[in-house]
């Protein structure tokens, strides 16, 4: 029972960290997107 | 990814995570060295769940680099930090458990257990460091 469980669980932290990983470079390409288009362009990583 | 990012995953995956199996890769030489022609099963290495204390180890590594940035990306590195924190209170009452109670478990059980939870912490803790390392970057770079 409590293996099921285990595994279960673990099964959801691995989607979690992964749909995490999915939403933040995401959201790093939209603001770059965003800065792009109204012309904020950033300084240039080195 | 840029240069500094990159350079920093490669070197926790280098000396975080495949150093930190290198003691296996040991015993399994001396194994086969001292035990020439026998079958060799993984449990041998870890059939009390010693793999599980590599895993926690770089589990607690990539949280306490996770919350020791600023305030960057707060969202995202709670989430990592935090599915690092369970990954690791996981493993450490496991492993109290099988050195608690010897022989009680199934050995496949542990091997492909104690394999299953590195990979998946390999995989957090990654997803962690990166994290840490793209809120390390000065403000105004947007590297991804």
């Amino acid at each position: 029972m409590w293996i099921t469980v285990t595994i279960a669980v673990v099964s959801g932290l691995l989607a979690s960290a992964l749909v995490n990983l999915a939403l933040f470079v995401r959201t790093k390409r939209l603001r770059r997107a965003s800065a792009r288009a109204t012309g904020n362009k950033p300084a240039l990583a080195h | 990814m840029n240069g500094k990012v990159s350079e920093k995953i490669q070197r926790w995956l280098l000396f975080g995570a495949l150093f930190s199996v290198l003691p296996f890769v040991a015993s399994w030489v001396l194994w086969k060295g001292q035990h020439s022609g026998k079958p060799f099963h993984l449990y041998f290495l870890w059939e009390r769940g010693e793999l599980l204390i590599a895993s926690a180890g770089f589990a607690a590594d990539a949280v306490g680099e996770c919350i020791s940035t600023d305030r960057r990306y707060l969202a995202a590195r709670l989430w990592a930090g935090g599915i690092c924190i369970v990954l690791l209170f996981i493993e450490a009452v496991w492993f109290a458990a099988l050195q608690a109670t010897p022989g009680a478990y199934d050995l496949r059980w542990i091997t492909g257990g104690s394999v299953g939870m590195f990979l998946v912490t390999l995989v957090a803790s990654g997803i962690c460091k990166f994290i840490a390392a793209q809120a390390d970057e000065p403000e105004g770079e947007l590297t991804s």
